[in-house]
């Protein structure tokens, strides 16, 4: 059997893991969504419609002038959206977008739908082409306005974003960093889905890196009773048997592991938990 | 200079040859017809937003699929963060990208490479010391059986993690994504005789290394 032979059956042989591993789950929807809109901001076109977006606004407030000033002139004002087509010299299909898609100031805490709007309505904060030719409109009336949805944006850092840093700090390895940002996300978005998932990225730090063992079951404690059914529920139950294991607690342990075992009768940890409970 | 700008995975450029690219049979962006595909990327790339938003929620669930494959089990808390992280770098690459059928095999690609580093970051941390018995769980579908499957392809992941990453690359489209050669060259942007070359150097030293590792053995060549 050759080596491409071999790599063919065991193709066909995992083939069934590696499409579970790959399976849609439970609240797939929402999360593509929210991953689609957040890339969907990052690209470059989102960026342009933002900017002339903000063209728009302004060349409406120059008609608008203009207007005040025309009350007292014999000239008659012109049509706003002539005037818009010039000013903003953007066609009207992509100016009329940004328009309706900027959310109002959220009243309450946000939820986990509100998410993706606020995603949408931020500027990336890394440069692309598109925030560049920003820069080079500074001719323009258009900076200032530029200028503040930028700081708006580091102002109004989403659950989403916030997560995003804080796993990038714990690959990066500052471990600290990392807790404080996760702790932060807690704090300001306290119902979001990032905010739950981010106490199961606490109790794995805690567990496999701080060496805190006892900070670690509280923290896939909270995951679990935020998510008893969440798709990381069982690595949840999983880590809080290891935890009590690293602190030498054998009886909260065995616990925890049955605890998995009649909760999660199907994970993955069927064996570990199985073998740990033969001990 | 987009590279750069988007954090675009070692080795991942966007597409310019003019291959069709179906990246998995029955992915949702490859059901699409090809005129539409090309409308749809065409208009994107000219800066249609609400086209650029179609297609990355055309594109979405296979990235978010293929991400889930590579990470497997233990990477399962990172698998969304590499979706994601490719998503963004597909939107910020669609200017660039030339052969619009090419565009949903090149996010399967961003989307494996961003996966495979974000697996060596995981590596250290992975522990395959609780091999199954041999012969346990060879009842079809039931949940033992699906357990050591998993830990099958895990053990298989593991071991990719530790080749360089263009014969890791084509192992993953081909084992986990369940590609065929052809379909592997498409994505990883290569000549079908180069694909060859990496998965048989590949296999090869992944048997090298089953050699020297029982217990991973055990798993993946229950009986030999």
């Amino acid at each position: 059997m050759t080596e491409i032979d071999h790599a063919d059956e065991w193709a066909q042989q995992l083939e069934g893991a590696y499409r579970e591993l790959g399976a849609p789950r439970d609240g797939d929807e929402a999360l593509l969504e929210r991953m689609s809109g957040a890339a969907e901001a990052a690209s470059p076109a989102a960026a342009s419609a933002s900017i002339a977006g903000t063209l728009t606004l302004v060349a409406i407030a120059a008609v608008v002038l203009g207007g005040a000033v025309m009350v007292f002139g014999p000239e008659p004002e012109p049509e706003p959206s002539a005037v818009v087509s010039t000013v903003a010299s953007s066609p009207a299909t992509e100016v009329k977008p940004s328009v309706p898609e900027r959310p109002a100031a959220p009243a309450v805490a946000p939820t986990i739908e509100a998410e993706p709007k606020a995603e949408r309505e931020l500027v990336p904060e890394v440069p692309t082409p598109a925030s560049e030719s920003a820069t080079e409109d500074s001719a323009s009336p258009a900076p200032p306005a530029v200028a503040r949805t930028h700081s708006r944006s580091k102002r109004m850092e989403t659950a989403a974003e916030l997560l995003t840093r804080a796993n990038a700090e714990r690959r990066g390895g500052r471990y600290a960093v990392a807790l404080g940002l996760y702790r932060r996300l807690q704090r300001q978005f306290p119902t979001t889905r990032e905010a739950a998932t981010s106490h199961m990225a606490m109790g794995r730090l805690y567990l496999t890196r701080t060496d805190e063992p006892r900070r670690a079951v509280k923290a896939f404690e909270e995951y679990l009773r935020r998510n008893p059914s969440g798709s990381l529920a069982p690595e949840a139950a999983a880590g809080i048997a290891r935890a009590h294991r690293k602190l030498g607690d054998s009886a909260a342990e065995r616990k925890a592991w049955e605890h998995l075992l009649a909760r999660f009768p199907d994970s993955v940890y069927l064996q570990e938990a199985t073998r740990a409970l033969e001990r | 200079m987009l590279a750069k700008s988007i954090d675009m995975p070692p080795g991942v450029h966007a597409p310019r040859h003019g291959r069709s690219d179906p990246p998995q049979a029955r992915s949702s962006a490859s059901s699409t017809q090809p005129d539409e595909m090309v409308g749809l990327v065409e208009r994107a790339k000219s800066g249609d937003r609400a086209a650029v938003g179609a297609l990355i929620r055309l594109i979405a669930p296979d990235v978010l699929s293929a991400a889930r494959r590579v990470m497997g089990v233990r990477g399962r808390a990172d698998a969304d963060d590499v979706a994601q992280e490719s998503l963004i770098a597909l939107s910020r690459a669609l200017p660039s990208i030339q052969e619009p059928m090419a565009v949903s095999g090149y996010a399967i690609r961003i989307t494996v490479r961003n996966a495979m580093r974000a697996r060596r970051r995981l590596a250290r941390t992975v522990d395959m010391d609780f091999a199954p018995e041999p012969g346990s769980g060879q009842g079809e579908g039931d949940p033992e059986s699906n357990a050591v499957a998993l830990r099958r392809a895990e053990a298989l992941s593991v071991l990719l993690d530790e080749l360089p990453s263009d014969q890791a690359e084509a192992l993953f489209l081909r084992i986990a994504l369940g590609q065929d050669l052809a379909t592997v060259a498409q994505t990883a942007d290569a000549p079908i005789n180069t694909i060859r070359s990496r998965v048989r150097l590949g296999m090869a030293a992944v048997r090298r290394k089953l050699a020297k590792r029982p217990h991973l053995r055990r798993l993946l060549e229950p009986e030999s």
